[in-house]
């Protein structure tokens, strides 16, 4: 017997492609309950915190004083001085990571093994935590037996490096340093990847075109690594402005004030003086200051537009 | 397909469900905080049953709290539980104050003076020790009146002394003197000489942890004590402005300045640290002659290296500064046992308090190094024959200092509230470093202890 086989039916697609793309915002949910749970309501409760006079004593609730807190924004020296540094902190992370990242990204794009070899190895800063880095550094720099103390004989007694955490800016510089070598290698493997992805074929057609190589890294490479550039520039400064580890390890905000950055000095007001409304006051500078920035930045260079760099290719 | 008024929507109630899900939660944890009353506080019910809990800073001496557990346990059925926290002081006092007012809470805790638990006294957190007092008077008795009373606060007790005494004084190497012909120095005037020719030999005079800020601020403790005198130093601290603008104020800030300057300490002060074996490594190696600190350090640097405590450490009270106040002296007293006032067995907890006076306890502190704060410390170490020679020697000194001081000056960071803690730290660190002069320092501290 032979049954007759029906020509199949048009089935209706469910969803498909579109649907598929598309996805309702049911599919969101959890990242937003996360997002909702662990940033939005603690920045809420922050907010909150900041009005009011609170020691940490759950029998003594939070007592609501208004403005108090932040009336004393306008006075605090200690507070003001703490936003100078963090802003000078931010700007000098980015003028010399960006450089210097971009630099060694480009050199280890190239094919040759000896830089994998050499890129693999500067890696390693990243792979450490900043609390054995902070401990490796501040022993290194130790006047009575690190290396300050090796050079102590060809510098004399009183060099620049005998004091490093005990002067302002020498304990700043090197905070900078420290950043610039340990964060670094991120930066870097992006700009490598970055370089790698720029067609060949713009090189070849500007060495035609009898450019050297300074001239094509100016003419090709910077303008087409433009949105890595913004990308990690981003990155630093939000990186840099929730800079707390290194710090509270290494300085302990000193000496005088002169490493005592915000997410530092909030740590200091709120929780070792345990006094959480003006420490929450500090919190939420910092995150309005760091929005502010960060927003400005893609702004200004038009990131949010998410032009390509590649048009006409 | 959804169309784009449809997508508009749904971004709508996305917000609206997260901003409802945030308020809930923000709700939930305001209302947590509002639990509780400030009113006498009854015996919680709902704290585990059958144990008491005791929170111990997480540090070597809570090895002796443990064995106290243990021996009490033996014959308790309401079991004694030691559960170890942070190893610093902030993040201890964080914890507590954060578990206060619930039942994980723990029912026993440590302090480290009146100022640490005034907030938690005015919160009505704290059960007022005068009961379990007036049925086991040792509770107090055991103890040295000075340092009992720290935690006598508007005539309740509220702390019983559980760790050592540790007054600071001058710490010296033995063989870095001798080589450059020198005695220890027992007053001001012969420390000043000696700085030339230990500076001459290569050394660091003073080995100073400026880094931490704390050990700078022993150095005014003194300069104080001698200068202006202790009854000077606790107005000031208690918020008289005079006292700090006093010409004997001026004098001892004088005094210290004319010491930093003439390289007493070196010029690298500021970049050690205490916590990483800074200071006392200088000791320890001869890089330096002196370093002022407390009691503790000689476990410190016996644990760096106990061949040179046995033979090269040496120890002197601080200097005289003329002939006023010369045994005075300055530290901290002791740590404190303070009782939640809802802990849910009273009757375990005054039993187990009982223990802080009892020999085995004490015979444990000594072996750790500590000096008990308890009348009878002197004689247990001279009946103790468990310590080596060099470690009776040291604790029979400080007992010694401890007897014939005409005042106990406790330290100033801890007399003041936590919120003044760094300010005032940071005013000792930057005279030091000349960042502020005299007149900097009188008004950076006046403002950190005004009341």
């Amino acid at each position: 017997m032979f049954r007759r086989i029906e020509p199949e039916a048009p089935v209706k697609r469910r969803g498909g492609l579109r649907k598929a793309g598309r996805p309702g915002f049911v599919w969101a949910l959890p990242a937003i309950a996360a997002f909702a749970v662990f940033a939005l309501l603690p920045l809420a409760f922050a907010v909150y915190l900041s009005f009011t006079r609170y020691n940490g004593i759950r029998l003594v609730p939070p007592q609501w004083v208004g403005l108090e807190n932040w009336a004393r924004v306008l006075t605090d020296t200690a507070l003001h001085r703490s936003v100078s540094i963090t802003l000078l902190l931010v700007v000098f992370a980015v003028l010399t990571q960006i450089p210097f990242a971009l630099l060694l990204g480009v050199w280890a794009a190239g094919p040759q093994r000896n830089r994998g070899v050499v890129a693999a190895m500067y890696f390693i800063p990243l792979l450490m935590s900043t609390a054995a880095v902070a401990v490796l550094w501040a022993s290194l720099i130790d006047p009575n037996f690190g290396i300050p103390a090796l050079l102590r004989p060809v510098l004399g007694p009183d060099n620049p490096l005998s004091n490093i955490l005990g002067k302002p800016i020498s304990a700043f510089v090197l905070i900078v340093l420290i950043y610039l070598w340990g964060a670094t290698p991120l930066y870097m493997l992006i700009f490598q990847g970055a370089a790698r992805a720029i067609p060949e074929t713009l090189y070849q057609a500007a060495s035609i075109d009898g450019a050297g190589t300074v001239r094509q890294f100016f003419a090709i490479t910077v303008p087409q690594l433009r949105n890595t550039i913004i990308t990690c520039t981003i990155l630093i400064v939000v990186g840099t402005f929730t800079t707390f580890d290194l710090i509270l390890i290494m300085t302990r905000g000193g000496p005088s004030g002169a490493t005592s950055i915000l997410p530092f000095f909030m740590y200091d007001r709120g929780i070792t003086a345990l006094d959480f409304g003006y420490g929450c006051v500090v919190a939420v500078i910092l995150i309005a200051l760091a929005s502010i920035v960060s927003i400005g930045m893609v702004r200004v260079t038009g990131f949010d537009k998410m032009q390509g760099t590649q048009e006409g290719l | 397909m959804m169309n784009f008024r449809a997508r508009r929507s749904s971004r709508i109630v996305t917000l609206g469900a997260s901003a409802l899900l945030a308020g809930a939660l923000l709700a939930g944890c305001a209302g947590g905080t509002t639990t509780g009353s400030t009113g006498e506080a009854a015996p919680n019910d709902d704290r585990p049953e059958g144990e008491v809990h005791v929170l111990v800073l997480g540090d070597a001496a809570a090895s002796a709290e443990q064995a106290a557990a243990d021996r009490f346990n033996e014959t308790s059925d309401v079991k004694v539980v030691i559960d170890t926290g942070a190893t610093a002081g902030t993040e201890y006092t964080t914890a507590v104050r954060n578990s206060i007012g619930t039942a994980s809470a723990p029912d026993i805790f440590m302090s480290w003076g009146a100022a640490n638990i005034q907030p938690l006294v005015d919160a009505g957190a704290l059960l007022p020790l005068d009961d379990f007092i007036d049925e086991d008077p040792a509770l107090r008795d055991s103890f040295l009146p000075s340092v009992f009373d720290e935690e006598v606060i508007d005539d309740k007790a509220y702390g019983i002394p559980m760790r050592g005494v540790a007054p600071t004084f001058l710490y010296y190497n033995k063989k870095v003197l001798a080589d450059a012909g020198l005695e220890p120095a027992t007053d001001w005037d012969e420390l000043m000489g000696q700085v030339d020719a230990l500076t001459d030999a290569g050394v660091t005079p003073i080995g100073l942890a400026g880094a931490d800020k704390w050990p700078t601020q022993m150095w005014y403790q003194y300069a104080f004590a001698r200068i202006a005198g202790a009854d000077a130093v606790k107005d000031g601290l208690g918020g008289d402005a005079d006292a700090w603008e006093s010409d004997a104020s001026r004098e001892a800030l004088g005094a210290l300045e004319e010491l930093v300057d003439s390289g007493a300490f070196g010029s690298s002060f500021d970049s050690v640290a205490y916590g990483t074996d800074g200071s006392a490594a200088l000791l320890r190696t001869g890089k330096s002659a002196y370093e002022l600190m407390g009691t503790w350090h000689y476990a410190t640097i016996a644990g760096g290296d106990p061949e040179f405590v046995e033979n090269d450490l040496g120890w002197v009270a601080f200097p005289a500064m003329g002939a006023e106040n010369a045994s005075d002296i300055a530290g901290n007293l002791s740590n404190f046992y303070n009782v939640a006032a809802d802990t849910r067995y009273p009757d375990t907890v005054r039993a187990f308090l009982a223990e802080l006076y009892s020999e085995e306890f004490l015979t444990d502190q000594l072996a750790l190094g500590n000096l008990p704060p308890t009348t009878n410390a002197g004689d247990l170490i001279a009946a103790d024959t468990s310590l080596d020679e060099t470690n009776k020697e040291f604790l029979t000194f400080v007992v010694g200092l401890v007897e014939d001081a005409e005042s106990f000056q406790l330290s100033w960071d801890q007399v003041v509230s936590a919120g003044d803690q760094t300010p005032l730290q940071n005013a000792m660190a930057d005279f030091f470093n000349g960042t502020i002069d005299a007149d900097g320092w009188i008004s950076a501290v006046t403002a950190a202890t005004a009341p």
